[in-house]
This record gives structure tokens, C-alpha cells and sequence, in this order.
């Protein structure tokens, strides 16, 4: 028992404490994030300058705990877009059966077969680039596969009971979906949304690396990885911080789904 | 392996790429304003705009439009980029064997890493390591591999001086040479596939263990090792063929950026220009040749499965 919950506790309080200082970042932050100290370029960490200083002199800790309201809003705003049209898409598609089914289903595949980042890139191609285009081009990346969830859960469903019995006294095949079959789906849409969360901060970093997701001057931690590439011999702490933020915010979303399955799948094997 | 599943699966292929060919239309169709302006800005000179919708065919009405981009694809003419006045084809041509090799080593050294690691983690399990093994697990799969990438660099070519800081050096002007241009690379993209497949492998593994073919086989008196590799192995490898290729597709994106990091001049750094530049051929191109790449390895890799296993129908 102890250990099938280890996942979920320390999953939550990783992105707990990561939520909890960019929601400080909002109030307060040790220095503004754009304020360059010339003489102090490249700085270790020290009482002043938690982690370091970068190549403009910037306090990266600063620069860290603001990076932090990037990636939730783009997180937070992908998985909302793959949730909220992932779930419609799949839910109308294995409710409504026969050649709908078909269709959005076949169209789904062929959306799956497109590399997730690829996806991304031609959104970001087409809208360009920035925060909310990022979060938009990440959403649909996960569109795919959070329908098929939705779908499978609803094919589960459909011909129980409790459904028929709905459909027998005329409810509505919207509130079917939404007020029968929605609640019995939400635990696999709850895990398949902290992986999609994973999955977005993963590709926010790499878009923003890139140059062409989140732009300056918004601080991203992708972005800071691009601007500190080629500095890490002078000053490891400007590289190491904001890769450390996103492994440690990825690790969180991670446990978080790992953790929700091993409560509700006794049988499967956790990690 | 039976035809009937073989023309199936061809048959879900096909319809596949038509809707990736679609898509990749499509999405090109509902580019906001018009898409020569966007690319050559409001100020261009109005004989380029000209003849750049004469080459598009963007006066075109959108079924002539669909034809042409269709039979383009279906002959291999993806159409000619405007940041390189160059067929779209010669380009992907002259720079896929960076991609490839870099795409190739790192599958190499998960199948050869992972499945093997995965294996001895599943058969020497104890109780003290179970949450060492699963802590390490979940931070490699979160380690974002570029950043693995920039450390890579620091540490093996700018320290050490063991592998060049970037740069590809072609097949023909030495193979270790040329190696080692991608070795680098290959190592940051494959250190977080290796914790995804050591994961399934392990967990196919363990998931075998309680089976009561494994039983009966002990209870026969085979030694441990004849049970482990003749029976277990061979039932826990087709979740894995599954795995692997699953991420490959993953291998793919992960060259796309890696190729940013050690400025590997591959199909990844030609898309990132491409999509900076916003030279709309190309990406379509692009996007499209990496996909039906990717879509066409699946399909093997579910025809191993099927000779593995010819119980596995298509579902």
C-alpha cells in the first residue's frame, strides 16, 4: 500500500511546489527578470543570485520561477484543447457508431501517423509562432490520441444498463454522453491529461529551443536552454537550472499518471 | 503470414496516407490571407508575387489545386522550395542520410541497451531496488533530450575532446569519422527511449512470471534458465516489438531538434529553417516524406509481429 501511492504523493508535491513559486512569481521575484547586472555576468550562485547569472547578467532563478507561469499556461491550455476536442470527437464517434465512427476514426489514424512534433511545427508554420500558438499547436498534437481514449471508454459503456435505461425514458444523446458516460470515463481521461501535460511542457521546451515556439520576451525554459547553449563550461548553473525545471516538472506529470493508475488498476504493474 | 492479412493491412496503409496526404493539404489550404504575401511580404515586387502564384497555382480553384498536388505526390515531385529555388526532392535527398544515420544509431542502441537491461531487471528483482529502479526509470523518460544534448557537448567535445562539438561528416569521407559526427546525437536521443522501452521490456516480462505456463514448466523441473528464454522471452518480446515501434516516430522528433544542438545539416535543421523561413513547400514536403517514413517502419514493424506471432490479427 505504501508504496502504490509513493507516485502520486511525490508527483503532486513536485508540481505543487513548481505551482507554488510561479504563483510567487506573480507577486514577487529576487530581481526583475529583464535587469541586467553587466559586472556580474556569468555568476555562480551566490546570496544575491540564487542560481547564477546568465549571459546578460540576469538573475536566472528569477528568470526560472517566471519560465514557470510559460509552461503551465501552455500545459494547462494544450491539455484543455486535446481534452476538451479530443473527448467531443471521441465520445460523438463511439456513441453515434456505424460510418461516423468510421470516418472520424480513420481520420484520427491519419492524424496519429503524423509524428507528434511535426504536427506541431506545421501548426506553428501556418498560425506562426508564440505562446498561445504553441499551446494551440501542442493541443491538437494530442487530439488523436486523447479521442481514441474517450472513444474506447464510451464503447465500454454504451450498451450498459444504467445507458439503455437513459435512452429508454428519452434523455438526450448529448446529456447520455455528458452526464451518464462522462463520469465513468474521467479517471482514463484524468491519466491520459497529466501524460498529454508531460508531453506539452516536453515539446513547449523543444518548440522554444528551436526558436520557434515562445518568444522573447516572455522567459521560457527552452528558450533560456537556447540562449545558454555554448556557455556551459563558463557557467553550468545558466544551463543546468532550466533543464532541471523541465525534467523536474515532467517527472511530476509522469508520477501523477502513474501514480492515478496504480490506484485504480490493482493488478498493473506500477514503475 | 496470411495474404488476406497482408492486403488488410496494406488496405488501412493506404487509406492512412490519403488522409495524411489530405492533411497535409489541407492544412496548407487555411493559411489566413494569402499565403504568397505571407511568405514574400506586402512590399515584394509585384512580378515575383506573380509568378510565385503561377508556380503555387494559388489562382488555381481548389480541386485543380488538389489534382496537381496529388499527382505530384503520386510521381515524386513535392514541388520546388522558395528559400532554395530547388526541387523540394533533391533537397530531402541531398541531407536524409544525416537524418538517417543519426535515426539509425539511436534505434541500435535502445533495441541493444534497452531490451537486454530490461530483461535482468525483470529476472533480478529484489525489494530494495524496486524503487530505485522506478525512480530512475521515470527521471530518464522526463530528461528533455536537448538538453541532454548541450551537456553531451560540453562534457565529450569541448572538455574532453573526444567527439567533434557538431557538424556531419559524410559516409564516404571516412566510417568512424562519420560515426563519431553522430554518436553524440544518437546518445541524447536514446537515453530517454532506453527508460521507456527497459520499462515495457520489464514490465512484459514480469507480466509473463505469473502465468501458468510458467508454472507448469518449472513444475516439469526445466532449469530457470530454459524457462526464462525459451518460454517467457519469447511471449513478453511481441509487447516490445510493439514498443519499438511506437518510438520511432519519437527517434524521428528527436533528431529534429537534436540536429539544432550539433548543427547536423539533416532533415530536421532543413524543416526548422523551413518553417522559420516559412517556405510552405518545403514544410509540405517535408512533413509529408517523414510521415509516410514513419507510417511505412509501422508497417513492418506490425508484419514482424505478425510473423512472430500469426495468432495476431488485424484489429
Amino acid at each position: 500500500m505504501r508504496r502504490r501511492n509513493s507516485n502520486l504523493v511525490i508527483g503532486l508535491s513536485i508540481v505543487g511546489l513548481l505551482a507554488l513559486m510561479t504563483l510567487v512569481s506573480l507577486v514577487y521575484t529576487p530581481h526583475d527578470i529583464n535587469e541586467m547586472h553587466r559586472e556580474h555576468r556569468f555568476e555562480g550562485p551566490s546570496a544575491r543570485f540564487w542560481l547564477g547569472t546568465d549571459n546578460f547578467g540576469r538573475d536566472v532563478f528569477s528568470r526560472v520561477m517566471h519560465g514557470g507561469r510559460t509552461a503551465f499556461f501552455v500545459g494547462s491550455t494544450a491539455v484543455a484543447i486535446g481534452l476538451v476536442a479530443g473527448t467531443m470527437i471521441g465520445g460523438i464517434a463511439g456513441y453515434a457508431g456505424s460510418w461516423i465512427d468510421e470516418v472520424f476514426m480513420r481520420v484520427m489514424d491519419g492524424l496519429l501517423a503524423f509524428p507528434g512534433l511535426i504536427m506541431a511545427l506545421m501548426v506553428i508554420a501556418i498560425a506562426g509562432p508564440g505562446t498561445f500558438n504553441t499551446a494551440l499547436a501542442i493541443g491538437i498534437m494530442s487530439v488523436p490520441t486523447i479521442s481514441r481514449i474517450a472513444r474506447s471508454g464510451v464503447l465500454q459503456f454504451k450498451s450498459m444498463d444504467f445507458v439503455q435505461a437513459a435512452r429508454t425514458i428519452g434523455v438526450r444523446p448529448a446529456a447520455i454522453l455528458v452526464r451518464h458516460i462522462l463520469p465513468n470515463v474521467v479517471s482514463s481521461l484524468v491519466i491520459a491529461g497529466s501524460v498529454a501535460f508531460a508531453a506539452a511542457i516536453l515539446s513547449e521546451a523543444g518548440l522554444s529551443y528551436l526558436g520557434l515556439g515562445v518568444q522573447p520576451p516572455t522567459p521560457s525554459w527552452g528558450r533560456m536552454l537556447r540562449e545558454a547553449q555554448g556557455h556551459f563550461l563558463r557557467s553550468p548553473w545558466f544551463t543546468l537550472a532550466p533543464g532541471f525545471a523541465i525534467t523536474l516538472m515532467v517527472l511530476g506529470f509522469y508520477m501523477i499518471s502513474n501514480g492515478v493508475r496504480d490506484a485504480l488498476d490493482v493488478r498493473g504493474h506500477h514503475l | 503470414m496470411s495474404s488476406t492479412y497482408l492486403a488488410r493491412r496494406i488496405f488501412t496503409l493506404a487509406t492512412t496516407l490519403i488522409v495524411v496526404a489530405m492533411a497535409t493539404f489541407l492544412a496548407f489550404e487555411v493559411i489566413p490571407g494569402d499565403p504568397v504575401l505571407t511568405m514574400l511580404g506586402p512590399d515584394a515586387d509585384p512580378a515575383l508575387i506573380a509568378a510565385m502564384r503561377e508556380e503555387l497555382g494559388t489562382e488555381l480553384p481548389p480541386a485543380a489545386r488538389l489534382a496537381r498536388w496529388t499527382r505530384g505526390v503520386l510521381t515524386g515531385d513535392l514541388g520546388t522550395s522558395i528559400r532554395y529555388a530547388r526541387p523540394v526532392s533533391a533537397l530531402i535527398l541531398d541531407r536524409v542520410a544525416v537524418s538517417l544515420s543519426i535515426a539509425l544509431l539511436a534505434m541500435g542502441a535502445v533495441v541493444v541497451i534497452a531490451v537486454p537491461l530490461g530483461i535482468v531487471l525483470a529476472v533480478r528483482r529484489s525489494h530494495w531496488s524496486e524503487p530505485v529502479i522506478s525512480a530512475t526509470i521515470q527521471v530518464g523518460m522526463a530528461i528533455p533530450s536537448f538538453w541532454l544534448g548541450i551537456i553531451l557537448i560540453s562534457v565529450f567535445s569541448l572538455s574532453l575532446g573526444l567527439f567533434p562539438t557538431g557538424g556531419y561528416v559524410p559516409f564516404e569521407a571516412g566510417i568512424a569519422a562519420s560515426i563519431r559526427s553522430v554518436t553524440l546525437p544518437s546518445i541524447a536521443i536514446a537515453i530517454p527511449l532506453i527508460a521507456v522501452v527497459v520499462r515495457y521490456t520489464r514490465n512484459s516480462m514480469i507480466d509473463q512470471f505469473s502465468h501458468d505456463y510458467v508454472r507448469t514448466a518449472f513444475s516439469k523441473g526445466f532449469p530457470v534458465r530454459h524457462v526464462l528464454y525459451r518460454h517467457v522471452l519469447r511471449n513478453a518480446s511481441l509487447p516490445v516489438i510493439t514498443v519499438l515501434g511506437m518510438i520511432f516516430a519519437n527517434v524521428v522528433v528527436g533528431t529534429i531538434i537534436i540536429e539544432q544542438v550539433f548543427a547536423l545539416p539533416g532533415l530536421g535543421l532543413l524543416l526548422v529553417t523551413a518553417v522559420s523561413a516559412r517556405d510552405f513547400p518545403l514544410i509540405q514536403g517535408l512533413v509529408l516524406y517523414i510521415t509516410f517514413f514513419v507510417t511505412l517502419f509501422n508497417l513492418l514493424v506490425d508484419i514482424a509481429y505478425h510473423v512472430v506471432d500469426p495468432r495476431v490479427e488485424l484489429t
